[in-house]
Order: C-alpha cells, then sequence, then structure tokens
C-alpha cells in the first residue's frame, strides 16, 4: 500500500469510518511510521479543536425577521434579557409603589383614627 | 408554535453557524440564512416524504452561500475549476494572543477553498454523514470522500505549525 493510500486510511480512521478490519493494518503502520503517526495525531488535534469552536452567536436579527413574519416568536436571547429587565424593573416599581403607597395609607390611617379618635376607620380607600 | 417556527428554532443555530463560516462576514450570512428559511416556509410542501429534512435545508443554504460567493467572483465552487488547490496560500494564520486552539482553527478554515471547507463542516460541525453530505452538495460519495481528505490535509499543513501534537 502506497504512502497516499494509507494516509487515506488514516483520515478516514480519526472519522470513525473506517471498518474494524482495516484498522490494526494502520495502527501497526503508525507504530512503524513517524511522519504518518505526525499527521494522523495532527488530524485528531484538529478534530477535537473544531469540536471544541465555541458556538456561533446569532444575531438578534435573524430572530426578529422571522418574528415579523409572524410564524415564529421572537427567541432571541437579547429579547429574552430585555424581557427579563423590563419584569425586573416592573416587580421594583411594583414594590416601590407598595411601599410608597402603603407609607401614605398608614400615614392616612394614622391621621384618620387621630382625628376620629377610637371611633371606627374608613378601610374602604386602604387596600 | 407553528411547524415553521419549530423548525427554525431547531435549525437556526446550524444553519446560520454554516452561513457564517462560509461566508466569512456577518452581514452575508444573516441575509444567507434568511433567505434559506424563507425558502423553508415556501417550498417545504413539496419536500419529498422519503427526503430527510436536514440535508434538504442545508443544501438550500449552500444554495443562498453559493450566489454570495459567486456574486464576490472571488473564489472558485466549481470543482474543476482549480481543484487542486484546496487552500489559498498566504501569510501565517492571523492569530491572536494566546492563540487559542479555536481562532487558528477558524483561521485555517478561512484559507480552505468553499468546496472543502463545506465538506468538512458538514461533517465535524454537523456531524452528517457522507452521504448527507454528497445530498447536500450535489456530489457523490466518492467526491465527498476525496473532499473531507484534502481538507483534513490541508488543515493539518496549514496547523502544524501551531499545534503541539505531543498530547494527542
Amino acid at each position: 500500500m502506497n504512502h497516499d493510500e494509507m494516509l487515506k486510511r488514516i483520515a478516514r480512521l480519526t472519522d470513525d469510518v473506517l471498518p474494524v478490519a482495516e484498522q490494526a493494518d494502520v495502527f501497526c503502520h503508525l507504530g512503524e511510521c513517524e511522519e504518518c503517526r505526525t499527521q494522523y495525531m495532527m488530524m485528531m488535534r484538529v478534530n477535537r479543536a473544531v469540536r471544541q469552536m465555541p458556538v456561533t452567536e446569532i444575531p438578534a436579527a435573524l430572530d426578529a425577521r422571522f418574528a415579523a413574519l409572524g410564524t415564529v416568536p421572537v427567541l432571541h436571547r437579547t429579547v429574552r434579557l430585555s424581557s427579563v429587565v423590563l419584569s425586573a424593573g416592573a416587580v421594583l416599581m411594583m414594590l416601590t409603589m407598595s411601599y410608597l403607597f402603603g407609607t401614605i395609607q398608614e400615614s392616612q390611617l394614622l391621621a384618620q383614627y387621630r382625628s376620629m379618635g377610637s371611633a371606627t376607620v374608613n378601610t374602604t380607600s386602604i387596600r | 408554535m407553528t411547524a415553521a417556527g419549530v423548525l427554525y428554532s431547531r435549525y437556526r443555530q446550524s444553519v446560520y453557524g454554516f452561513c457564517l463560516r462560509m461566508l466569512r462576514e456577518e452581514a452575508p450570512a444573516l441575509d444567507a440564512a434568511q433567505e434559506t428559511f424563507l425558502k423553508m416556509i415556501s417550498r417545504i410542501g413539496g419536500l419529498n416524504s422519503g427526503a430527510r429534512f436536514r440535508p434538504w435545508l442545508f443544501a438550500v443554504a449552500r444554495n443562498e452561500v453559493l450566489m454570495v460567493l459567486r456574486k464576490r467572483k472571488s473564489v472558485p465552487m466549481d470543482p474543476l475549476d482549480d481543484a487542486e488547490t484546496v487552500a489559498d496560500p498566504g501569510t501565517p494564520l492571523r492569530t491572536t494572543e494566546g492563540s487559542e486552539s479555536s481562532a487558528l482553527i477558524a483561521a485555517a478554515l478561512e484559507r480552505l477553498r468553499p468546496i472543502y471547507r463545506e465538506a468538512f463542516l458538514l461533517r465535524e460541525q454537523e456531524g452528517m454523514t457522507y452521504d448527507e453530505i454528497a445530498v447536500v452538495t450535489g456530489t457523490s460519495l466518492s467526491a465527498v470522500k476525496s473532499r473531507l481528505f484534502k481538507a483534513r490535509i490541508a488543515l493539518n499543513q496549514l496547523l502544524s505549525p501551531y499545534f503541539d501534537t505531543g498530547d494527542v
């Protein structure tokens, strides 16, 4: 078997498509041929590096364009992130308002209570 | 969610990633991915029931990529055109400080001619079988094997100055 043919087998070995019956010959050759061994190790290294490449960021525009078609919902993480920020802001605002509202009502309640003495307190405006 | 929405959600990442790796620029990759999904919506009704969806979708994406590359007129896609040149010759790979593997790989992939780059990406990043790659690229099984082999050898040559193989 010539060198090129062996290299093709090595490439298929690193690609997990070399039949088991042919693998023994290749491994025997790798044990003897430093050049092929280097090629084999490089291919393995490259394959591993390719599989570890980071996932491509998807531009928000892609989701936005499809959302505009009405066929898919907006999915992009930026949108989701903005939704989270908006939701957090809304919750914060509600808490602030409820605190302020509660404080005002409390002060109103106290004022009302003082003016009325121990009489009944109008609670209908207090929630 | 509509059926188109489900398919879009499932394949948006890989289709856009493929377009970006092939075209190397965000704006045309975005356009190509958009056109791919628009065509998916309009043509999916005509898809043969026995056909596998993913190779079909990537074949659509590949055609969109090809149109952009042809407009650029910078890179041959015809296998008969300069088929022996697997990678663009040039200066050493541009690497950032630290020379991370992924950056080196990306730079090396950019040097591969599109017909080799697409075969390699479909195999290694999409995990397609040789048969599926043949469907996507409209070539024979032997052509796929040959392109993958040449791509691997070219990447070895491009990356050997940077990769230490002692730890494999």
